[in-house]
């Protein structure tokens, strides 16, 4: 009995047996007296394992597919809505004329009077818009 | 020979996983003997060893996944085989049954030879039987299978010369078992 060109036997290997050769492993080979043992082995075992390969090349298969639908269920959608609202916002900034753009100073400064401190100071409680709407007292 | 029956296990184990059936083919191709001999190392019969062997391999087919090296397939394997093996022998303790000669031929030898070639492996696998199981599976791998002792080492996890030591002593005991069942048979012969 041998696989992939081993050499079998008593005799035939790196240290020799010291059994002598009547008492061949051999004898213990099915193959021996029937030479289509091993083809009909591989045979029943591959036939055997048929239905299992199936099932392994149809999950290979649904993998491959499923994936691609999983992006798709995910991507699709959140690319239209993406799509939708860019559209949206595009279609208001048009109607509103085209947008100012302010510079980081600009955006600093802006809305802040001209007044310094002891001009602040100097304001009567009734000049206060803000503190009159606010109640208090300062 | 093909591409296939030359390509490492891990491309042939991987192919298989994928469910491609000449891949798995290669696989049988390479270590249903080695199979067969661990599981007759472990059972002692032939049916049993048979069915053990074609049983791992339907297993380790369904398991392929747990295989986390591929390149140690044989190794892998062969502890299914060993497992499988040993269920078996533990079923069959419950129904115990006679055995019936290995290797019956279908035609070709004649009966003299058929009768000489059951003989021999009586005595054999009398002998055998008195191994432990390490020491069988050792002894078979390199002397019927061909194995070396390298890749004995490997596929059953332990050093090259621990195999080396067990194939030693497995036949020195071989060698006087098979010596006193020769001359047990010398005496009957004579009375």
């Amino acid at each position: 009995m041998t696989s992939n060109g081993r050499r079998s036997g008593l005799g035939l290997h790196e240290d020799n047996g010291p059994l002598g050769s009547a008492y061949d492993f051999g004898t213990l080979d099915p193959g021996r007296l029937d030479s289509t043992y091993w083809a009909r082995f591989r045979f029943r075992v591959v036939t055997k394992a048929a239905a299992e390969l199936a099932r392994r090349r149809e999950m290979a298969d649904i993998t491959v597919l499923e994936l691609a639908q999983s992006w798709a269920r995910v991507l699709v959608p959140a690319a239209a809505v993406a799509a939708a609202v860019g559209a949206l916002l595009l279609s208001q900034g048009r109607a509103s004329g085209p947008l100012a753009v302010a510079g980081p100073e600009e955006v600093l400064t802006q809305e802040l009077e001209d007044r310094t401190l002891p001009d602040f100071m100097a304001l009567k409680e009734t000049e206060d818009g803000a503190f009159l709407l606010a109640g208090g007292t300062y | 020979m093909g591409v296939t029956e030359q390509a490492p296990d891990t491309e042939l184990v991987l192919k298989a996983r994928a469910g491609d059936g000449p891949a798995f083919g290669a696989l049988v191709d390479r270590y249903m003997r080695a199979a067969y001999v661990v599981a007759l190392s472990v059972t002692g019969r032939h049916e049993d060893a048979e069915d053990a062997a074609q049983e791992a391999f339907m297993v380790a087919l369904e398991r392929l996944e747990e295989c986390r090296s591929p390149d140690r397939f044989a190794g892998w394997l062969m502890t299914i085989v060993r497992n499988r093996s040993r269920n078996l022998v533990r079923r069959e303790v419950l129904r115990r049954t006679d055995a019936v000669p290995a290797g019956a031929p279908a035609k070709g030898p004649t009966p003299e030879r058929v009768l000489e070639q059951v003989e021999l492996e009586e005595r054999l696998s009398r002998a055998l039987g008195e191994l432990p199981e390490v020491q069988r599976e050792v002894v078979l791998l390199h002397d019927l299978e061909g194995w070396k002792h390298r890749e004995i080492a490997e596929q059953m996890g332990i050093p090259s010369g621990t195999v080396r030591s067990h194939l030693h002593f497995a036949r020195k005991a071989l060698k006087k078992g098979l010596s006193l069942s020769e001359h047990r048979a010398d005496n009957r012969e004579r009375a």
